[in-house]
Formats: C-alpha cells, structure tokens, sequence
C-alpha cells in the first residue's frame, strides 16, 4: 500500500510530535508505516497501515563535533547533505552507506542498518550509532546510548534501533561516530578472473596486512561503471581491491596488493577509483528487468562463489543471476526471476552459513497476493530467535501500531 | 498471565551493594538442587562445600563477598542448558562467571543461588583465517585466541588490560574494552556469532560467520548484557591481520589540560591512532616507581601516542604527529625507534594499576567515559574532590575515546575509608554524566554503579531496558540484583509469556 493511496500522511517535526501521533496510532488501534524519506519502501514487506508517518521535517543537525568525532542529528536529515556537512570538515561516515536515491535520510539508513563496500574494515551502521533518542510503540520517549565511543551503561539499546527498520520504536534523534574522510585511495583492478579465483584472490588481499578496504568481483554480464569500461574493454569479468590513506602509505600498498596476482593489473586513482564504488555501493551493475528481484545474500566470503552457482541451479539456467560480491565475496548481490521461490534463495543462503533479503522486485508491486517473496523477504527465523523477536515486539510495541509486518509476519 | 516470579514487586535495594536479600525458601532447597546437578554432571563439576566455594565469593571487586549456595562446572553447551533447565524448574537464580576478573562485581554470587562458572569450556573449536574468524568457547582466554592465530599473523583486537586471566565469555558479557578501542573498536565491534542459553535453558544461536544476521541485532544486544540475558557458550570472533609495525611516541606537558588540547589536535589533523593514554603526575611517579619505564618524573603529564600499520604510513603518521605535539608546546618528546622501545614505553603505562599498590594500600579504579573536551573540567573537579575528601586520586586516561580510569587510593583498614572512596567515586562518576558523558566505559555497571543508573537514565529509559529484560529472562533468574536499581516484575511492564515461539492463537494476525 503505498501513501498516496492512504487517507494520511503525518509529518510531525519534534520528538513531541511525533509521540503524539504514536499514542495516536495506539489509541486508534490505527499502526504507522514509519519512514524517513520514504525513499526505501521497496526494501522488506509492504506494511499494511491506517497512515505514514514521514519523519522528512524532523530534520537537521543539532551538533556537530568534528573533535569529538561525533554528530547529533535528527532522523530526517537528508543522508547526502549529513556526507556534505561532514566532509567540510574532512570527515566521513566510515560505514559508507548507500543511498538508493535522493530521498535517503540518515534515520533511515540506521533503521535499516545499511552499511557499503567499506563494511569489511570500519564495520556496519550499528557500529556507528553511539546513542539515540526515540519514542517506542508504547508511546514513550525513551534515550539510549550516549556521546561517547566507550560506553557500556546499561543494555546497548542502539544496537536494537539499528536494523529493526523502525518495527519497535520511531527514532527521532541519532548521535552518530564519525572519522576523519581517508586522504586518498587507489583501486588495483583485475580482469578474467573467474568467480573461484576472484574470491581467492580477494581473501588473500584482506588476509594481507595492506588494510584494504573495498574487496568486490564483477563476473561479466553485469553493467560495468563508468571508468571501468577501459579495464574490461572485451566484457570480462573484473576484480577489485581499494586501499585507503595517506598518499604514501597508498602508494607503498597498492603495488603489494598487483603483486597478489600473476595478471596483469590498472590502477583506479582517487575520483576515478572513487566513483567506481560508489557505483557498486548504490549496486549499479545490476539493472532489474520486469518480473525480476533483487536480492541480498549475506554468507561467508570462502562460500560465496558455490553460492552463487547453487542460485544457478536453483534459476535453472547458468545465466542467472546476474550478480556480483563486495565485502570480500561476503555480500552476494544478485537478480533473479520472480520464477525461483523465495523459499529456495534462502535456503540456498541458510545452508551456505548466511541469510538473504529480498531487497527490490521490479514489475510485480509489493503486495500481490500469492508473492511468497513479499511473505519471505527475509531469511526465516528459527524457533528460539523467532520467539525473542516476538517478545522484543511485543516488549516495546504491544499494540503493533509500528511498521507491523515490515521485517516478518507478524513481528 | 501471571508468572511465577517469586519476589512481591518491586525490590528497592537498602545499600550501594546490597543484593536481594537470601530467600529462605530457596536455602531450603539446596540439597534438591544438587541431588539433581548431579544427575547431569559428574561430582567434580557440582561444588557445593563451604571451602570449595569460597574460591568463587568475589570476582575482581574483592571488597565484596558472599559464597553461592553451590557452583556448576559444566563442559558443554548440552550440560549448560541441562544445568538451566534444572534451575529454572527448582527456580533457583543463576549468576554467570567467566574468569572472575570483572570491575563491576557482575559475578558477585548470590547467597541463595548458583554460580555457573565457564571455565571449563575452554576449547579453541575452530580457526578460518579465510574467513578472518575463530569459534571459541566462552572459558578460552582473550590472550589465547591471539596466541593461537599470531603464528599466521593474526590478531583478537579488543585488549582488556587482565588479558592474560580473562575469558572471552566474560569479555562479551562485559562489552570489554582495551587500549585500541578508538582505532579497532570494543567487543561488539569484533565479534560475528554468538551461542547463548537462556535462562529456562534454550540454546539461542545469533550470527554465525557472515557480516550481519538476519531479524534484530541480537547479537548486539548481547553484547554487554553483564550476565542478565543468557549464558554465552560459543563465541565466533573476528579476527584481523597484525599491522606490520606500530611505533609510539611519548610526549610531555607541563599540564594535563595541555595533553588533552594535543590529543584533541591529532585527531582534528584527520589521524586515528591506534591508542593514546595520558597519565597525571601521581600515575607517572607510582608507575616509574614500579616499572622504571623511564618515564620523566615530577612532570604533569605524558600523553602515550601509537601508531600502527604499513611502515610507511607509521612513519609518516609519527612525523605529522611529532608536529602536532610540538605546536602544542610538548616539552618533551621521544619516538620508539625500535620494537624494545615501543613496549619500553608501553611498560609503564602497563604497570600504573599494579603500581597504585605501593603509594596505597588499597585502590578503587573508576571507569567514566567523558566527551574528550571536557578532561580539563572533569580533572580540575576530580582534584577539588580529591581535596574535600582527603584522598589521592591517580589518573590514568584511554584519551582516545574519553574513557578516564581516575584510581581513587584508601586504606581499607581505616574505618570509613572504604565508604568514602565509594562516595568519591560516585561523585565522580556524576561528574561524567554532568558533562555529558557515561557511567562505565569498560568495566561494566554490576552491583557497582547500579544504584547510580538513575542518574543517567530516566525511568522510561530503565524500563525500555527492563523490557529487552523480560524478553530475554521473565522470571529474572539470571544475575538478579545486578545492572538494574530496583527489581521489578515484567508483569508489572505489561510483557507477555510465549513459549518456543508460539504466541497463543499464532494464526491471529496480532501484531
């Protein structure tokens, strides 16, 4: 169900607000679809609610400590405009996210824990957000965290917020760590490499002590970047290893890492080298076709390669999927037909040692009926982290009124 | 629906370290609960005389003791959660204990309940270095996870200084810190999987070796959790590859808010180093004392700074670094130039705790975490403290992350002067929640600081922590006195029972 069809949307621009309409939802036994910018609605199951409630005016930075590596935001603060402010300062979140479009805000992104190429060395968005501010489906303000790096008052509540894509409370302040923007980097590029010796290739790179931190493959039959045309001019598939620092340190690592291989390597130098990730962050090379689903497949990097040919299998056809691995092969992005049965993604991703989310479906809306996809968007639960998500649920939105079905079934 | 939650109400505890009073009911049931240990566990796992508990009355805060009614010893996974569900049937409360080495008195016993200690369960399960991971079990020590991987060039990050003693069991439990943290991260920063028992002995498996689970952070959330969600018995850790070569510098200032303004400067220059330590002058002189690192004596302040990684980028950083410090008028400077002089620095900043014993017979180590600048406030407020409650305070700072271990000295002889410290130390730790930071940064908040959590949190705040409580543990059998101010019946926070799973009526769409 998507807003525009809905007889509401609330816009609340304080933290008072946006309590009110929560009471309200719980008065009214009337739930929420929370977003921030909306901009990610396609990613989980669509949630069947009375009204939106779109934190996009709850905006804005209320401190920003470049010395103290921190900044204080509200949720709906526009994801490239929080990077814009940080870089002034010549700092960055180091966790990279992507954006997916224009209207992606930082609540947003935390709520859905959304992390880029980088993930492999400076960790996810839950190891970034120090503390928070929020007003939980009972209705109640609640804070957590703090301002301090090093803090282990208490349960760490941030780590909940942080990928419950707002199903247990409404965040509506987020203090955020953030870390000097790296000087320079340089990307060593590989090409022909096949999904077996790409992956060897990239574990021994983030094996070697050369502090890579960008470690993707891109088998052939996906959009190559722009500014890597060049390097797979014949259609070949292309390996990448990014190091990060200062111009002498970058210079002294990135021809170790060529060394890695017997073939032939380019160098990618700073905006060039730049550019080409944030392509693979936003997952540029894979264009989803009508009646096809972008899916996330999370596994152990030395696995991912007999992963993606178990998806094969599964697809009936060695074209498919179209895919590619960041995070060293521990991020397996790929389209599949809506023919293959989510039920057969995840196993495919469980038995690996992993789980997979639906994250896009192109030409079938969420919401059809009959779409085990939408029912299945998320690898299941067993029944001990099934029965813990419930209670959490339960514990801090008795009354469902809070993005209700977004990540499972009930929950 | 009611639970069988055996205490009326809400529990508001009398004093700093009081536990909920021994309940009679469960004294009484000592015998049945060890007649059925044994049942599940051989005789040497099951202790339950008075000298054999004694070994396990305090964990690292030995000011306070109290012998459990029995410990557990169990090997395994399957031998915990059958210990559980024993406990939990008799409805007996269960403290967790990993090595005994926690500050916050986290595995402090309880008199009428069972302590199940970890430390069999040692066994290193697995190493894949392709997947830059080791699964361990809980009793395995942080130093030995290194240990087993630094022949291939591998490393465990997070570095608590009692390493060599504790377990990576009690290190998840506590969230554990070391000197890296601002670079490397804590505990939770490091770590993949986790397997857990709860309390009516389920096995609960979160994460495994991929980057992130599917559903809530669970991990995350346990992480920390001092003991009162479940009981850790596997733990899958990250590993990384060892820098190729770290150097330090060390630099002197003629004031301690002087290092603050140059730690402050390294990071506004855009570096990250892989530690920086202050100490003040008394630290300094206890340490040198001890250690003979070499330090300066009689100075304010040395600010410890290292680097690591690829050589070139180390020297490189080390330069810029010396032009920092210099601008920030340090009067002192000295680069390791070789691996000796590196840990020749380190020794005494390794040694200031162990050091405090010769200046006092007895110490009380804080562990506040402050915004970075606010350490000339805090320390110019902990010296009018120190002046009001004629006690000498000894400074030793993490300053990259603005976790301050002031070391509060007393003599534990001298009638009153143990209360005095704690009261001290309490201000103090006001002091850090006044100036926007947090009560513990590493240690944990145990039986310690749990009366002083309402200074930091507001009821709401607790009780959104008492509800991940009531999710994990409803009848709060695990750990019970500890973290939380006052017990309180997650009847009375509306919290609902399900049972493996299964809510009732599943098919309804409730939710």
């Amino acid at each position: 169900m998507s807003a525009e069809e809905t007889a509401g949307q609330l816009t609340p621009e304080s933290t008072d607000a946006v309590q009110a309409c929560v009471q309200g939802a719980i008065n009214d036994k009337a739930p929420l679809e929370v977003v921030g910018g909306g901009g990610k609605r396609f990613y989980g199951r669509p949630v069947a609610a009375s009204s939106t409630l779109s934190l996009a005016k709850l905006s804005g930075v209320i401190d920003y400590q470049p010395g103290e590596l921190l900044v204080v935001v509200r949720p709906g603060t526009s994801l490239a405009e929080l990077e814009r402010t940080l870089a002034e300062s010549k700092q960055a979140l180091a966790f990279e996210p992507p954006h997916w479009g224009p209207q992606a805000t930082i609540g947003g992104t935390v709520a859905c824990n959304l992390s880029g190429p980088r993930r492999v060395r400076a960790g996810a968005a839950r190891d970034h957000l120090l503390g928070f501010e929020a007003v939980t489906g009972r209705g109640q303000i609640v804070r957590g965290g703090g301002r301090v790096v090093k803090n282990v008052t208490g349960y760490d509540l941030s780590k909940l917020m942080c990928g419950s894509f707002g199903t247990l409370a409404v965040l509506t302040e987020l203090v955020i760590k953030v870390l000097p923007a790296a000087e320079t980097e340089r990307t060593v590029v590989v090409t022909g490499l096949d999904d077996a010796e790409a992956i060897a290739l990239l574990i021994l790179a983030s094996r070697s002590p050369h502090n890579v931190s960008g470690l993707a493959h891109l088998p052939r039959g996906v959009r190559v970047p722009q500014g890597l045309s060049a390097a797979s001019g014949s259609g070949d598939s292309i390996t990448l290893i990014r190091v990060e620092g200062p111009a002498p340190s970058v210079d002294h690592r990135a021809p170790e890492i060529a060394g890695l291989t017997k073939r032939q390597t380019v160098s990618l130098e700073a905006e060039a080298s730049t550019s080409v990730w944030s392509a693979l962050r936003e997952v540029e090379p894979l264009a989803i076709d009508p009646g096809e689903r972008l899916w996330r497949v999370s596994v152990p990097p030395t696995v991912s390669a007999t992963c993606r040919a178990a998806l094969s299998k599964a697809a009936s056809s060695p074209e498919q999927p179209r895919a590619f691995f960041d995070w060293g092969g521990g991020l397996l992005w790929c389209v599949l037909p809506a023919s293959v049965a989510a039920s057969a993604v995840h196993r495919v991703a469980q038995d690996a040692g992993g789980h997979a989310r639906l994250v896009r479906s192109a030409g079938a809306p969420q919401g059809v009926d009959g779409d085990d996809a939408v029912d299945q968007a998320f690898s299941p639960l067993d029944g001990a982290n099934r029965a813990v998500h419930q209670r959490l649920k339960l514990a801090f939105d008795p009354s469902s009124v809070l993005n209700p079905g977004r990540m499972y079934a009930g929950l | 629906m009611p639970l069988s939650y055996r205490r009326s109400g809400s529990v508001q505890f009398r004093h700093p370290m009081h536990l909920p009073e021994p309940d009679q009911e469960r004294l009484a049931k000592k015998d049945a609960a060890v007649k059925a240990l044994l049942v599940v566990l051989p005789r040497e796992c099951v202790l339950f005389s008075s000298e054999d508990l004694i070994a396990y009355e305090c964990d690292g805060v030995s000011a306070y003791r109290q012998a459990p009614m029995a410990v557990v010893l169990p090997r395994s996974t399957d031998e915990v959660s059958a210990v559980m569900k024993i406990l939990h049937g008799l409805q007996l409360p269960v403290v967790p204990w990993g090595a005994g080495t926690g500050l916050s008195g986290g595995a402090l016993p309880l008199g009428d309940g069972v302590t199940v200690a970890l430390s069999k369960m040692r066994q290193i399960l697995e190493i894949d270095l392709d997947n830059g991971c080791a699964v361990v079990q809980p009793g395995v020590t942080n130093a030995r996870i290194t240990q087993a991987v630094q022949a291939d060039g591998f490393y465990y990050a997070p570095d608590p200084s009692s390493q060599i003693a504790c377990s990576i069991g009690g290190n998840v439990a506590e969230n554990s810190g070391g000197v890296h943290c601002l670079k490397y991260g804590v505990t939770t920063n490091n770590l993949l999987g986790l397997e857990v028992v709860l309390a009516d002995g389920e096995v609960l498996r979160v994460g495994g070796k991929s980057l992130d689970a599917p559903g809530y952070d669970l991990m995350g959330l346990l992480t920390g959790s001092e003991g009162l969600l479940g009981i850790i018995t596997e733990v899958t850790v990250r590993l990384l590859r060892k820098p190729e070569t770290a150097r330090a510098v060390l630099a002197v200032f003629d004031t301690v808010e002087a290092s603050g303004q140059a730690v402050a400067d390294v990071i506004a220059a855009g570096m990250v180093p892989a530690g920086m330590e202050i100490m003040d002058k008394l630290a300094i002189e206890a340490s040198e004392d001890y250690a003979k690192a070499g330090y300066p004596v009689g100075v304010e302040a040395i600010l410890l700074i290292e680097h690591d990684g690829p050589e070139v980028e180390v020297n490189y950083l080390l330069e810029r670094t010396e032009t920092v410090l210099r601008a920030a008028e340090a009067t002192e400077i000295r680069v390791s130039a070789s691996e000796q002089e590196r840990l020749r620095l380190w020794a005494g900043r390794k040694a200031a705790f162990p050091a405090m014993g010769r200046l006092s017979p007895d110490y009380y180590c804080m562990d506040g975490t402050i915004p970075r600048g606010a350490l000339a406030t805090v320390l110019g407020k902990i010296r009018e403290l120190s002046g009001s409650y004629d006690l000498r305070v000894a400074n030793v700072f993490h300053a990259g992350d603005g976790n301050l271990h002031p070391l509060l000295l007393y003599d534990g002889n001298v009638p009153g002067e143990l209360e005095k410290a704690e009261q001290m130390g309490a201000e103090i730790l006001k002091l850090c929640v006044d100036v926007g930071g947090v009560l513990t940064g590493e240690h944990g908040v145990g039986i310690e600081k749990r009366d002083l959590m309402t200074y930091q949190f507001n009821e709401r705040d607790l009780d959104a922590m008492q509800h991940v409580k009531c999710s994990f543990d409803a009848e709060s059998m695990l750990n019970p006195g500890k973290m939380f101010p006052v017990l309180r019946r997650c009847a009375e926070l509306g919290a609902m029972h399900i049972h493996d799973g299964k809510l009732p009526f599943p098919e309804l769409e409730r939710f």
